[in-house]
């Protein structure tokens, strides 16, 4: 179980988090959203210990110590990435205490197993920096999960990536979660697809979640307009899926055509400094 | 309708490929043949000389000096042994420093240089020429010692802003930009006050030059080497994951503020231990680390030792050149690093190593 209590996080004057609470169980994959700038990133850094929070974060009832923690992986947004690493150094760092002078055939052998889970072995030597930016992303997906970690926190893992990519990045972290009782926390955008592969959703927005619950409880309507600013249709198909299509953006004309204030929280300068 | 991925399909834009081959054994080839290549560099350069000595005669003294012609033997031992092994010691230093400058940065511009630490070491040396400061007991050491102490002053300066304002690859060049120019500033006013036999001696210091080897820098220089390149192996995996930048260095585990400290340390005092005996030069430290990376790629354990090979064979390569350009005379080599190591850098770029390795 990962707890979340109350946890705070300010950049200089801006509060970029505030008190945000949750319980995550093992097994489950849980989407972040929300519009840019209502602090997801930050929520994901603050989880990995590489920002400074108050509240707490436990694991397994333990509470997790400030810096980088073992047991929890974070993957990036950014996938710039040197010109002259090779994909396989790339993965093998995802266990960067298990390297030395000479590094263990098996550990190599299970880097290249992973990186063929991805369809990615035969770029296994290739340098990073040749590769497209989807194929960077699938690569540091491959790094993430060959940590073997207790708790998985993806910031927007499918950002570049094309449909059928899509659907096998969160399959396979899906896959990844069920097979290791682990804990994933995905920061995405496409709402639709968020829907089709998560267990539950946490929409954020100004730093608090304003909404908690599963897909088809909290995609509505309502809360696409409170919180993105946006008409939208949200519709089950009969897969069960749920289908969000937004039709147009709130405020200026569009919220005056709408006849509805959006909800949305007032630019603020931190948006700047903390994507997300 | 459902939507389902099977199998392991094809990265994206990726046709089915024949995987290729691993480049890790033809770069370490690479850095082997890089070392029989300084090996060669290095017997050329003891064989070379203004004594106008016979090669047969220099090799006799090398391989048996028992059976040697005494002058040569003593010009061997005292003078050209000292001054390469002082040029391979002084060029892997600088090598190492910039490829850690360069990582721990983040920066392909950054070199020993940078952060000031060459001009605050050429200040010290201005100073104590200048003043014809002279220690008690080693009379001799006392150019070397300001040297290396302002070295150390400057790094102090660096650290401490860094330590103040965020250990950032930013401060730190920002820092050492500024500690840069601010000691550049006191050497030109050291120089300036100089008289004119004075200003000859300290200009001469400035231009670097291994006429100054001695068996005691020999051992000193090549000590601090040996220590600082072994403070650095256990970070050498740590260091490969910062060149994928501080977010995901850090999401890996990496304690980056404390690893950019630590090796910062290390990268002064193998500056400081370089250009204390020999004085400021330029280059090496910049260009042997990208040269390195063309041949063996970003990986540091193989990194680490190809740029200290490269810095090696830049310094003895300008050693041997130093030699040639005015025959019966040594030009400082400080002058001759640059002519010697553009060269190397522009054989590699128009040969087209794009991606490196």
């Amino acid at each position: 179980m990962l707890e979340l209590d109350a946890l705070s996080v300010r950049l200089g004057r801006a509060q970029v988090l505030d008190g945000v609470s949750a319980r995550l169980a093992p097994g489950q994959t849980v989407a972040l959203i929300g519009p840019n700038g209502a602090g997801k990133s930050t929520l994901l850094k603050a989880l990995a210990g590489l920002l400074r929070a108050s509240g707490k974060v436990r694991l397994e009832g333990r509470a997790l110590p400030p810096g980088p923690r073992r047991a929890v992986a974070y993957m990036p947004q950014d996938t710039g990435a040197a010109a002259a690493l090779s994909v396989l150094e790339v993965v093998l760092m995802g266990r960067l205490e298990r390297l030395g002078l000479r590094v263990d055939p098996a550990l190599r052998g299970e880097a290249l197993e992973m990186l063929a889970r991805f369809g990615l072995g035969a770029l296994a030597h290739r340098p990073i920096g040749a590769l497209s930016g989807g194929q960077r992303q699938l690569v540091f997906l491959a790094q993430t999960l060959f940590r073997a970690p207790k708790v998985m926190l993806l910031d927007e893992p499918t950002a570049a990536l094309d449909l059928r990519h899509q659907l096998m990045v969160l399959e396979r972290v899906r896959a990844e979660v069920a097979a290791r009782a682990a804990i994933a926390v995905v920061a995405v955008h496409d709402l639709t697809l968020a829907a089709r592969f998560v267990d539950r959703i946490l929409c954020l927005s100004g730093g608090r979640i304003r909404a908690d619950g599963a897909p088809a409880e909290v995609l509505d309507a309502a809360l696409l307009r409170a919180v993105y600013g946006v008409v939208a249709d949200i519709a089950p198909l009969p897969s069960g899926t749920l289908v969000v299509a937004p039709l147009r953006a709130l405020g200026g004309t569009g919220a005056n055509a709408a006849g509805a204030k959006p909800r949305i929280l007032p630019p603020r300068s931190w948006q700047c400094c903390a994507s997300g | 309708m459902t939507m389902t991925t099977t199998g392991a399909p094809d990265a994206p834009g990726e046709a089915a490929k024949p995987a290729p081959a691993d480049p890790a054994r033809a770069r370490a080839l690479r850095l082997i043949l890089l070392a029989l290549l300084l090996g060669v560099v290095t017997v050329t350069d003891i064989l070379v000389g203004p004594a106008f000595l016979n090669v047969l005669d220099v090799l006799q003294a090398l391989v048996a000096p028992g059976t040697a012609d005494p002058m040569v033997a003593a010009v061997v031992n005292a003078i050209r042994l000292p001054m390469t092994l002082m040029a391979a010691i002084v060029g892997a230093s600088l090598g190492i420093a910039g490829v850690e400058m360069q990582t721990i940065l983040g920066n392909p511009l950054a070199s020993p240089y940078t952060l000031g630490f060459s001009a605050a070491a050429g200040f010290g040396a201005a100073v104590a020429i200048l003043f014809g400061l002279s220690l008690p007991l080693v009379p001799g050491l006392t150019v070397p010692l300001a040297a290396f102490a302002a070295a150390g002053l400057a790094s102090a300066i660096v650290y401490v802003l860094a330590h103040w304002r965020g250990v950032t690859a930013e401060v730190m060049v920002l820092a050492g930009i500024a500690t840069l120019f601010l000691f550049q500033s006191a050497q030109s006013l050291v120089q300036y006050m100089a008289a004119p036999e004075v200003l000859q001696e300290i200009v001469f210091w400035l231009f670097g030059s291994l006429i100054k080897a001695s068996w005691f820098s020999v051992a000193v220089s090549g000590a601090i080497l040996a220590l600082g390149t072994l403070a650095l192996v256990p970070d050498l995996w740590r260091l490969t994951a910062l060149r994928m930048g501080d977010a995901r260095a850090a999401s890996l585990g990496v304690n980056v503020p404390a690893l950019r400290r630590r090796v910062f340390v290390i990268v002064a005092v193998l500056t400081a231990g370089a250009v204390c005996f020999v004085g400021t030069i330029g280059f090496v430290g910049l260009v042997a680390p990208h040269l390195a990376r063309m041949l063996v790629g970003e990986d540091q354990r193989l990194l680490l030792p190809a740029s200290a090979i490269c810095g090696a064979l830049v310094m003895v390569g300008a050693s041997v050149a130093s030699k040639l350009i005015s025959p019966g005379a040594v030009v400082p080599v400080g002058i001759v690093t640059a002519l010697v190591g553009v060269p190397f850098l522009f054989a590699l770029i128009l040969t087209g190593r794009r991606r490196y390795w």
